[in-house]
């Protein structure tokens, strides 16, 4: 360990009194004429923020990636079993669903494999509820941060949703890998499967860029995702088929996009799901885009107020 | 334009007070009902901030804490936005506002060094070339693959300022929160200080050291309550933040006096202005007033001081017989001051002992009646034998001359 008598502080007779480093990184104004390299600190307006934002943000690819990483290295350094634990909790939630199924003799799935259905399922919704909740907090994690070096603040929530969307790697394997632990072949739409994935990953950046000024201010917030969570979890067709649904809802329940997604990712893998339909694939495009819009509303007009009072 | 422009910078936070104030619903809430038991308190952090600092200027910052300095910093960095008004920097800037900003305590100080610098906008080529250099400046060689956290404060506020220093921003702002590192360090510091000068680095510089801030600034600005009292002349600006000085006993009244023939009637400090004051700077002249009464003709009659420092006893004493030969004194009331040389005293509290008597008879003798302490404000000690922790009670100046050339054979 450290001998830490190797330092003093003594600080009597003072030249520097230093802190640490803190930065600013030189923003290329858009527009702004003669001087590419000043910088200007004007009172938050919303529109030319957000440009200067993304315009940022495309500037800082490198700090990027290093939130990124460090993003990952905290999901998995955080618990002992990092990755196994990524795989533990939906295989043992399907096991246990399962089991009680059987006992209950329900059968949810629709002619799929009961195991491998349920199993894409709880993986899916797993992967969008970490992915929304790890976004929300994002800027609230890095509270100490934000008050004191100056950084584009979206990348916050955008590390954290890149970080989940490399482990859609990991996903797609255990997909696979259970495809083969259930016997059941796969077939050329398991090419969609990414897709479907990527636009999960997307639905939850979508919201979760909202979300993280709102929890980074207020403090219900953190309690009111989850709870929101459990109870889409229930309006989602995590433990069973949308074809239970009567055909008066079936309109309304597809507008929840994540309906469609898990449709859709369960349509990749199983040969028995029917293929989500391209109207409501459209009309689920069409509301996470409007999602989006929404929260990068909320987003910039919040930002200068997170850092005023985080 | 010159390196920083601050336009009329104002900054109002906004306190919510109440139960709501933490919470979504609660704010919802509030929304609806309009309820006046909440409220929120506007302060105002900055009002109209307004200044320019040149191209390669080193710029003080002062200000009593809770005057708005440290706002002011992170509206300048970009951290925090104004309410109103606009800050201009060209350049790359770095900026050392607090301990351990922006390291992250799991990584290791190279991790961290390598974070900070693409913080700064260096790509990571760039600071490995400067990788070495920093973990020198900041003397942590041995533990730089070490968890961040398990640094001390000062070895981590060292690494963050060589790394903010050797990456060569184009402006830096150093505010300054702990100290940190021995004397070495510190001199390592102002020496790379005075190169980031050499080199036409702006420098912003926030400091409570006077001295240092004499020693190193130009110009100088005194921000009160949010305010710019006063921007220029850096030693016109230290000028208007020293507080009068409310310790020390500046002066002192015997009344009618002691029942001695030659008796004390008032003592008191003054400085060349002729202000009463216990605070003295180490340039000033120190004058002592003495008023003082005689009942009757008295033949060599003498008044005497003497300084005293905390600990010892005397420093020096002056007799008022010193400067002329006193035959007989007149009956009467009278005034003498007695004036010190600048640049004799060295900081630190002293206290004045009065005495008076005839020879071989003493009369009054008032201990340490009058305390007054000698402050730097003006020169920065740093280089300086006089100062304060180095050997020798007074300052008494001499000359070195070169003699070299004298000896050249003839």
């Amino acid at each position: 360990m450290i001998d830490t008598d190797l330092e003093n502080d003594v600080g009597s007779r003072l030249i520097m009194e230093a802190g640490s480093s803190s930065s600013v990184r030189t923003t290329i104004v858009p527009g702004n004429g003669v001087d590419r390299s000043v910088q200007v600190v004007a009172p938050p307006r919303l529109l030319r923020d957000l440009w200067r934002n993304l315009a940022l943000l495309l500037n800082s690819m490198p700090l990027f990636k290093v939130f990124v990483r460090r993003s990952i290295a905290l999901r998995h350094t955080q618990s002992f079993l990092g990755v196994v634990w990524l795989t533990i909790q939906p295989v043992a939630s399907t096991l246990t669903v399962l089991f009680m199924f059987n006992i209950i003799q329900v059968n949810t799935a629709d002619g799929a494999n009961k195991g491998l259905f349920l199993f894409s399922g709880i993986m899916v919704w797993q992967f969008f509820a970490r992915g929304l909740t790890d976004a929300t907090s994002s800027l609230h994690a890095h509270a100490g941060i934000l008050t004191k070096v100056y950084l584009p603040k979206l990348m916050l929530p955008l590390a954290s949703v890149a970080a989940a969307w490399f482990e859609t790697l990991i996903t797609i394997a255990l997909l696979i890998l259970a495809c083969f632990v259930f016997g059941i072949p796969l077939s050329p739409r398991v090419l969609w499967l990414p897709i479907f994935l990527t636009i999960v990953c997307l639905s939850s950046l979508c919201i979760g860029i909202g979300l993280a000024p709102l929890h980074a201010l207020y403090r219900d917030v953190g309690m009111m995702v989850p709870f929101a969570l459990q109870l889409a979890m229930f309006i989602s067709p995590v433990y069973y088929s949308t074809r239970f649904i009567p055909q008066k809802y079936q309109l309304l329940y597809h507008l929840n996009p994540m309906v469609t997604l898990i449709e859709g990712v369960r349509w990749s893998l199983l040969p028995e799901s029917p293929a989500p339909e391209l109207g409501y694939i459209i009309i689920n495009l069409v509301s996470i885009v409007l999602m989006f819009g929404v929260s990068l509303f909320i987003y910039q007009k919040l930002e200068s107020l997170v850092v005023d009072r985080i | 334009m010159a390196a920083i422009v601050a336009e009329d910078i104002s900054k109002r936070y906004r306190i919510s007070v109440g139960r709501s104030a933490n919470t979504l619903v609660g704010q919802l809430l509030n929304l609806v009902k309009r309820d006046d038991s909440v409220g929120s308190e506007d302060i105002w952090a900055l009002r109209d901030v307004g200044f320019q600092v040149e191209q390669g200027e080193i710029f003080g910052i002062i200000g009593r804490n809770g005057s708005g300095k440290s706002t002011l910093l992170k509206i300048l960095t970009g951290i925090v936005r104004p309410t109103s008004g606009l800050a201009k920097i060209r350049g790359r800037v770095g900026a050392l506002l607090e301990v351990g900003t922006g390291f992250h305590p799991d990584l290791s100080g190279r991790e961290n060094v390598f974070f900070n610098g693409t913080l700064l906008g260096l790509d990571r080529a760039s600071i490995q070339a400067k990788f070495d250099e920093i973990v020198a400046f900041a003397e942590v060689e041995k533990f730089i693959d070490t968890q961040f956290k398990h640094y001390s404060s000062g070895m981590q506020a060292r690494l963050g300022f060589a790394v903010a220093v050797n990456l060569r921003p184009e402006v830096l702002i150093l505010d300054e929160v702990l100290s940190v590192g021995d004397l070495m360090f510190q001199e390592k510091s102002a020496d790379r200080m005075t190169e980031l000068r050499r080199e036409g680095i702006t420098i912003l510089f926030v400091s409570h050291n006077m001295g240092a801030i004499a020693g190193t600034c130009k110009r100088a600005l005194l921000l009160r309550q949010g305010r710019v009292v006063m921007v220029g002349d850096v030693g016109q600006v230290i000028e208007a933040y020293i507080p009068k000085a409310t310790s020390g006993n500046a002066c002192v009244n015997f009344g009618e006096g002691s029942r001695f023939p030659g008796c004390f009637l008032e003592a008191s400090l003054e400085n060349e202005s002729g202000e009463q004051t216990s605070q003295f700077d180490i340039t000033e002249s120190i004058n002592v007033r003495i008023r003082y009464r005689v009942k009757e003709p008295l033949s060599s009659f003498v008044l005497g001081l003497r300084i005293h420092t905390q600990l010892e006893d005397i420093v020096v004493s002056y007799m008022t017989d010193e400067n002329e030969f006193i035959g007989v004194h007149e009956t009467g009331i009278f005034e003498k001051v007695l004036k010190l040389h600048p640049m004799f005293l060295k900081e630190g509290e002293y206290s004045i002992t009065l005495e008076s008597g005839v020879p071989r008879f003493a009369f009054d003798l008032y201990e340490r009646a009058l305390s007054f302490s000698v402050v730097s404000n003006t020169l920065n000690m740093v280089e300086k034998s006089y100062r304060r922790d180095r050997s020798g009670k007074v300052i008494c100046q001499g000359r070195w001359i070169d003699a070299s050339a004298a000896r050249a054979p003839s």
